[in-house]
């Protein structure tokens, strides 16, 4: 029994140390590595996001190399002005 | 891994804190683009583009409306929430043809219109049974009623060789860089 224990515990390690004057305790190598795994991911993810979004934003038709048109009838003859008024139904 | 890594990835509500954080950005992102997200996905899966379809079917009832607009032409159609994506046409001999794209600026369209969800639906209302000639009426009253907006290309010779202009002329919409007078110059009509 007592070696099964001393077995496991020199696989992953898990003493304590003393940082900073504090007692730290460490977690097992394999679960930080998960946990630096999970962080990486997810730092992926959010960064395609943040270069899908800019990329969108940079092909945008409001961004600058379209213009907007002005809607307005002024100079248009009274006819062409009654013509385009829209039909009320 | 240095110390300090361990440290801050052993802090477990740190992680949690950091991984919740970063899925709101991405989540965030994704949702505020999700128009463009959707056509983006629709033409890098090639999935059924059932958007540019029914502006295909809009086009062939009511292409008339782009009658001086010589082939090859392009026409942008964006439906609000869209901002690079959207639906372009082109016109050719052949016809007219319709396909979503990924940047809708990369491909040069003349013109852009912008459509509220109001404005789709007095587009598309009674496709089949409406007269052609009632494109016209309803140009107007989406652009009037605020429910449609144009984009066009700023370079004005573009706009008038490509008979863009006029189109803009005759639902009441002008570049912004001309008044009426300039815009009648320009296409060669009489002053009033």
């Amino acid at each position: 029994m007592s070696s099964q224990l001393d077995t496991r515990s020199v696989q992953e390690p898990s003493a304590a140390q003393r940082i900073d004057g504090e007692i730290y305790v460490s977690l097992p190598t394999r679960k930080l590595r998960l946990r630096g795994a999970l962080l990486l991911v997810m730092l992926t993810v959010a960064g395609a996001s943040a270069a899908l979004a800019g990329y969108l934003q940079s092909e945008s038709i409001q961004a600058g190399k379209f213009s907007k048109g002005e809607t307005q009838c002024p100079g248009m003859s009274p006819a062409q002005k009654t013509a385009a008024q829209p039909k009320k139904s | 891994m240095p110390w300090v890594g361990k440290k801050l990835l052993a802090n477990t509500p740190f992680l949690i804190l950091c991984c919740l954080a970063l899925g709101l950005l991405a989540y965030y992102l994704v949702r505020v683009n999700q128009a463009d997200v959707s056509n983006l996905f629709t033409v890098l899966l090639s999935r059924p583009d059932t958007h540019a379809e029914e502006w295909n079917q809009w086009v062939r009832r009511y292409g008339g409306v782009f009658s001086m607009i010589s082939p090859p032409a392009r026409i942008g159609i964006q439906e609000r929430g869209e901002r690079a994506t959207g639906v372009l046409i082109e016109k050719t001999s052949a016809g007219f043809h319709a396909k979503t794209v990924v940047s809708l600026a990369s491909a040069h369209p003349g013109l852009v219109f912008n459509v509220d969800p109001v404005g789709k639906e007095k587009f598309f209302k009674g496709l089949g049974s409406r007269p052609e000639g009632d494109i016209w009426a309803m140009m107007k009253d989406n652009l009037y009623g605020d429910h449609m907006k144009i984009w066009y290309n700023p370079d004005l010779q573009t706009l008038k060789a490509g008979g863009y202009l006029k189109l803009m002329r005759d639902i009441d919409t002008k570049p912004d860089q001309l008044d009426w007078k300039g815009v009648r110059q320009l296409l060669g009509e009489p002053d009033y």
